[in-house]
């Protein structure tokens, strides 16, 4: 064989090494084992379950979200930490200081959130995913360990959960790493406006809801609707951002500030 | 001796003792309270118990945590998330990571200096460190950190400002960026690469994105966006302007939106508009629109004269409950502020105690020079702002003279009317708003016995008036008047809930003082001496009104007015009048001579005037108490009249025995709470789904309850009440074991008790004496009256065998359900009322031979998540023939193995398949809006389906929805934007979840260039118009401008020639070929 002809398996063969070394790395959050039995098949069963996992990150974020928000961004509360309004426990996120104006900001940051959530939902998700339903004869499912990512932004909460889960029938397999599911509720959107008025109340005792609402809203857009309560000592803020299309029960998060009385 | 000093050593030794002994609980109370770094709990730097200090951490006893090291508040700094937060203790920030503790309260530190941070072209007001933790989310986005801008407004239109784009990637596809975030490179001859200020949609840029397919909110305004998901730019029903010949418009070249404008899409939020979906506005296209975000018939009543109308967004006002200002503020009233936020009237109460009051004033006319009492009554026009104020009432007692009351940092009011006894000081100091106080205890007294008072009233009387037994009154005359008495009241309730006044449900009461020495006659204050409910509730009291209207003092004027000379005018008046009357009437028959009388009256005369002057003085006392509630308990339920929130202040004000219980709950309520009540809650039985039999003090159930069946008990108690029950008889209510439902002190008692299937165990049917319950119960009223009896129900367990076969509760999908066609398999679900196992078969026959099962959960305790009380069973139904009704028969069997004896019949409906029998446009197309059209036929529902429309392959629910649908006949109109082959993929969807697909392809022949109107001459013979054109043409005229469609149209429709008559003097013409292109003319013949 001439040289120009070793040369030209060479460059061919390094062509085939590159398109397979790129195919893998395609092919690196969906790991497939191409073997001999349909790939596509296996693919095709693996659909319900992450619709199935989706949905449980779905329903969880939902639900806690929506405590969190009614609780005043803290799902467990402990005695003295709360005031108890229309049978709610509302968390102060402001604490009475005796004879001086303002209060001590309690230091709720959107990571302790993030947390709360994160160890909230990754509690129930064992009973809450259910793979075996999802088994068949001539398939073994081996699922992984599972580790869960929270991301609170402006209008979304974001769940990531890795959880490796692999579909096997005779020699293929295929493998599904992560499962993400955004939730649009606006935690993270009242949150921010919550610490502003934590910020201020902490330094001066006093907000205006009016002032803060219309500005916000002109600045971004939403319709923010802030309600100040004041169940003697103390004060609620109710937020919301006004639902387009309006729904019956909207986000709300709600948060206390204690008060001194008489 | 030796026995008194025996005494006297007793003596000191108990009074040494008594005295420690008072001080000492003091002293251990304070030691109890103690500032924790860190509680058991886990919260930082919290004053309370010692006991609940975490001994680990430090502990400062008797200071509050501000005055302590570990636990000043500062600035705490989050070093990850770049956010500043104010007023955190020392403590709780050092002890979180990443956290950093400055002593600056206010944070104003360098690592807090707010700058505008610029992702991409998003803008938003944060620390540096913040905006680098957002950008880190986002790789490959350009960060920019702008410290000089600290403004939020200017940050955002630092953004606003960016130059946008298409960006146009190499395989043909746009999107429109900001130019920094296009990465795809220009190249000569290529359209790929940014493209500035040039839409998607533009047709020099031959995309696939048609203009103009949908709306959307962006920010505050409703934008177009094209059908490749792109924005274009604001709103407009008049598609050509807002296309802007395909270039990006900015906002101030827009239209001008009004609320609720259908056309229009630049809202205006300062002006109350903002970009919403459309409700009850039919916006021309799409279904976005601005929304109206100001309030109308907002709530009214007529102590608030700003109450009521419409509002304007962000306008807000006061609502009083009554009369507002110097003693008017009735007893148990709060002040609110309403405010119209985004279309909503939302109501914020002020502090209660009116510890803040509301005050109002329209924009723009900040400094009127009203007084201070006009901002509670008058009625503003125009946009008015409110706000709950801190009523700084505390130091108006201090001040001796009007300048001092009147200072701006004090709410005090400078009355004229009060009784300071010699009046040189022309009136007294109050609050302008009374405080409310805790009338009802010892710390009111101090507050209202500052404004009590004493006066001491001189007389004197000479030997005539000594003869005649009269006192001439020479000082403080007025004290002796009702008058004194009255105004002595209105300083005493200008204190606060004070003296004799009104509730908010105006009930007088007039035990709120007293006048132990001596008071003016007439005795207790009466109501017609004070102001009626009717003008206090409307803020119209005579005295208010005066003031308002000509700033003078009512109270005043009346006052001063010198009654006691003019008693004393009629006193002189009456003694000549005795004189020269009665007396000489009297002493006339005696027959005595003229000179006689002259005589004995000098003598008479002189023998008075040498009596001896006289003078005494008279203390009268008026004592300012509290206000006393009403004895009446009637009013108590009142207490959240209205929808206000009851509050113990509020609910005490209402009568002597009323009584907040349930705080903080949703059951949370004024209830009557008689001290003298010894009767304890009367218990009655409920209303029940089950027949009982009443005894003496119970009832029994009739008949035997069903194991796996809640028992669902009711009672109910004359008056609220708590109750709990035991299982055993004759315990004490603090003992009994069990809450009967809540803890609350309700009227209405409800308790589901579960039924186990242990119940039917031989071992516990032993134990219970055949399955027989009692339940003993008591309740306790509010003033902590227990029964002493036990109210007692019974009720048995069905202790024979379980003999009743399960009950299928509920079905998923619902029986008879639509199931597309094409599946051969379906899951279902079934609701039973207990545990039980479940079978199914294409034929009825009996549970045993029925050939598939059903998963059933085993437990008792597996009850449905979304439907409590019942049990889950599925499976999934094969063997469905299609386009027909299936019928299935199930049976089930509970754990006790009864088995339903009947199948039941359960039925899913294959549908036939969703056809789509028409598609358009097809072939050759010669328009310039070619319109998808799509028909659907058989399906579910006869065709009716929901459709969708994309220019690639992909699933229905990637597809946009067409603008018309849900229907047959579905449409969609398309705007390609230059001649050519086109392919249209089409989904639809029915009720059934049928779904069907297709597509359509066309070949579009447009022109964008408008006809051209070449020739044109008049025919002065035939008096003709003529006109040429450069294509086939339909053309119209008129004599002034018009829209294609409203002129008249010319002759020969579709050729290049037109003729119309002369007559005009001038003649607007258009002409349309057509691709829809038109072109226009102004002749003057």
């Amino acid at each position: 064989m001439s040289k120009r002809g070793q040369a030209t398996i060479i460059i061919f063969l390094a062509i085939i090494i590159v398109v397979v070394i790129v195919l893998l790395f395609f092919l690196v959050k969906s790991k497939v084992y191409i073997g001999g039995t349909n790939v596509e098949n296996l693919r095709r069963e693996l659909d319900p379950i992450a619709k199935h996992i989706e949905k449980c990150l779905y329903d969880l974020t939902t639900q806690y979200a929506a405590a969190m928000g009614q609780q005043g961004g803290y799902l467990e509360q402990t005695e003295n930490t709360y005031l108890l309004y229309n049978s709610q426990k509302i968390s102060f996120l402001c604490f009475n200081t005796p004879k001086i104006i303002g209060c001590s900001n309690r230091y709720l940051r959107l990571n302790d959130m993030e947390s709360q959530l994160k160890l909230a939902i990754i509690s129930k998700l064992d009973s809450c995913i259910n793979i075996n339903s999802f088994k068949k004869s001539g398939f073994s499912i081996t699922p992984g360990n599972k580790d869960l990512q929270i991301d609170i932004s402006p209008d979304n909460i974001i769940t990531s959960l890795s959880y490796p889960i692999k579909i096997k029938k005779d020699n293929s397999e295929v493998e599904v790493s992560t499962f993400s599911k955004a939730v649009p509720l606006p935690l993270g959107r009242l949150y921010s406006a919550a610490m502003d008025i934590v910020n201020l109340e902490s330094l001066t005792d006093k907000f205006d809801t009016v002032v803060y609402s219309v500005i916000k809203s002109q600045l971004t857009g939403k319709p923010y609707i802030i309600q100040k309560l004041q169940p003697y000592p103390n004060k609620v803020y109710i937020l919301k951002i006004k639902d387009i299309p309006e729904e019956a029960n909207p986000y709300v998060f709600q948060f206390s500030i204690e008060g001194e009385g008489k | 001796m030796k026995l008194t000093k025996l005494i006297s050593v007793i003596m000191v030794y108990l009074v040494v003792t008594i005295s420690f002994s008072l001080y000492a609980p003091k002293e251990v109370s304070a030691a109890q309270q103690a500032c924790c770094q860190l509680t058991k709990s886990g919260n930082y730097c919290r004053y309370t118990d010692v006991a609940d200090c975490n001994t680990n951490y430090l502990t400062a006893s008797n200071i509050y945590c501000e005055n302590v090291d570990f636990c000043k508040t500062g600035c705490c700094y989050d070093t990850a998330e770049g956010s500043c937060y104010t007023g955190v203790a020392k403590s709780r920030c050092e002890a979180s990571k990443d956290s950093v503790w400055n002593p600056n309260p206010s944070c104003m530190i360098d690592q807090c200096n707010p700058g505008c941070c610029q992702i991409s072209d998003q803008c938003s007001l944060s620390t540096q460190t913040k905006c680098r933790s957002i950008a880190s989310k986002y790789p490959g986005a350009e960060m920019i950190f702008h410290s000089s801008i600290v403004d939020e407004q200017e940050c955002i239109d630092k953004c606003r400002g960016i130059e946008e784009g298409a960006c146009i990637s190499s395989d043909g596809s746009c999107k429109r960026t900001a130019r920094s975030e296009c990465t795809e490179i220009k190249s000569t001859g290529s359209k790929s690469g940014f493209n500035p200020g040039m839409l998607c949609s533009h047709p020099d840029l031959s995309t696939n994105c048609a203009p103009q397919q949908s709306t959307a909110c962006v920010g505050e305004d409703v934008y177009w966006f094209d059908s490749c998901g792109n924005k274009e730019n604001i709103y407009n029903s008049n598609k050509k302007l807002s296309y802007n010949s395909g270039y990006v418009q900015k906002e101030d070249q827009a239209c001008k939106a009004s609320p609720n404008d259908p056309d229009c899409g630049n809202c205006n939020y300062l002006s109350g508009s903002l970009c919403g979906e459309a409700k009850n506005v039919n916006p021309k296209y799409g279904n976005y629109i601005c929304k109206d975000m100001n309030c109308y018939n907002v709530y009214e009543n007529a102590a608030s004269p700003n109450s009521g109308g419409n509002k304007k967004h962000g306008e807000s006002w006061c609502l009083y409950d009554a009369a507002v200002g110097p003693g008017k503020d009735v007893v148990g009233s709060r002040q609110r502020r309403a405010v119209c936020l985004n279309g909503e009237e939302v109501i914020e109460d002020c502090k209660d105690y009116r510890e803040e009051y509301c005050i109002q004033n329209k924009v723009g006319d900040e400094n009127l020079g009203i007084s201070v009492l006009d901002i509670f009554r008058q009625e503003f026009t125009g946009y008015t702002e409110a706000m709950c104020k801190e009523n700084k009432f505390e130091d108006c007692n201090s001040c001796t003279k009007q300048e001092c009351c009147e200072e701006e940092n004090k709410d005090c009011y400078w009355a004229s009317w009060g009784n300071t006894g010699d009046l040189t000081a022309g009136g007294l100091c109050v609050p302008l708003v009374p405080p409310g106080l805790k009338f009802w205890d010892s710390s009111a007294d101090s507050v209202c016995n500052e404004a009590s008072q004493t006066c001491k009233v001189e007389y004197k009387r000479s030997g005539w008036q000594a003869m005649a037994g009269e006192w001439e009154c020479t000082k403080n005359c007025q004290c002796t008047e009702r008058s004194w008495l009255v105004n002595a009241n209105k300083y005493c309730k200008a204190m606060g809930d004070c003296g004799a006044w009104y509730n908010v449900e105006g009930k007088l009461t007039t035990d709120g003082y007293s006048t132990p020495n001596r008071a003016p006659k007439g005795g207790a204050i009466a109501s017609t001496e004070l102001e009626s409910w009717s003008t206090i509730l409307s803020q119209q009291t005579p005295e208010l009104i005066a003031l308002y209207s000509h700033n003078i003092n009512y109270f005043e004027s009346q006052v001063e007015t010198p009654l006691w000379i003019l008693s004393g005018l009629s006193a002189t008046s009456l003694g000549f009048a005795i004189w020269g009357g009665p007396v000489r009437w009297y002493m006339q028959p005696a027959g005595f001579s003229p000179l006689f009388w002259t005589l004995f009256g000098v003598l008479l005369v002189s023998a008075i005037l040498s009596l001896e002057a006289d003078s005494k003085t008279e203390t009268y006392t008026f004592n300012c108490e509290p206000w006393k509630p009403p004895e009446s308990n009637e009013d108590c339920t009142k207490c959240d009249k209205y929808g206000r929130e009851c509050t113990e202040y509020l609910c005490k004000s209402l009568g002597k025995n009323c009584e907040l219980v349930n705080e903080g709950t949703t059951d949370q309520k004024c209830i009557v709470k008689v001290k003298t009540d010894t009767a304890s809650p009367f218990i009655t039985p409920g209303n029940m789904s089950f027949e009982i039999i009443e005894k003496e003090n119970g009832f029994e159930v009739d008949g035997l309850v069903k194991p796996f069946t809640p028992v669902e008990l009711f009672l109910n108690t004359n008056e609220p009440a708590q109750c709990k029950f035991s299982l055993q008889p004759l315990k004490a209510f603090d003992i009994m074991e069990y809450d009967f439902g809540s803890t609350l002190y309700i009227t209405e008692h409800n308790l589901i008790i579960p039924i186990p299937s242990e119940a039917t165990k031989e071992e516990v049917l032993l134990a219970t004496n055949g399955g027989i319950y009692n339940l003993y119960i008591k309740c306790k009223d509010s003033s902590d009256n227990t029964n002493t009896r036990d109210y007692s129900i019974k009720f048995q367990i069905d202790s024979g065998p379980d003999q009743t076969p399960p009950s299928i509760e509920k079905t998923l999908p619902d029986n008879n359900s639509p199931i597309p066609y094409g599946k051969d398999k379906f899951d279902v679900r079934l609701l039973l009322n207990e545990p039980s196992d479940c079978k199914w078969s294409l034929v009825n026959k009996d549970y045993t031979q029925m050939e598939n099962s059903f998963i059933c959960l085993k437990s008792g305790l597996d009850i449905s998540t979304f439907y409590p009380g019942l049990y889950d069973c599925t499976t999934s139904l094969s063997n469905i023939k299609q386009n027909q009704m299936n019928t299935f028969y199930i049976r089930c069997a509970d754990k006790a193995n009864n088995v339903q004896q009947q199948s039941y019949v359960y039925s899913l409906v294959s549908t036939p398949p969703l056809q789509i029998t028409d598609i358009k446009p097809k072939g050759k197309v010669y328009t310039r809006y070619p319109v998808l059209e799509v028909t659907t036929s058989q399906g579910a529902n006869n065709g009716i389906a929901v459709c969708g429309f994309n220019e690639k392959e992909v699933t229905l629910a990637n597809m946009l929805q067409m603008f018309n649908t849900n229907s047959t006949e579905h449409s969609q109109q398309l705007q390609p934007t230059q001649s050519g082959s086109y392919t249209y993929y089409v989904s639809c969807v029915d009720k059934a979840g049928n779904i069907v697909s297709g597509k359509t392809q066309f070949d579009l022949e447009i022109s964008l260039a408008a006809p051209q109107i070449y020739n044109i001459y008049k025919d002065k013979i035939s008096n003709i118009l003529h006109i040429s054109t450069t294509e086939d043409t339909e053309c119209q005229f008129l004599d002034k401008q018009f829209t294609y469609g409203t002129g008249t149209a010319m002759t020969n429709p579709n050729t290049k020639d037109h003729t119309a008559p002369l007559g005009f003097s001038v003649y607007y013409i258009l002409c349309q070929d057509k691709f829809n292109n038109q072109q226009t003319a102004v002749i003057y013949p």
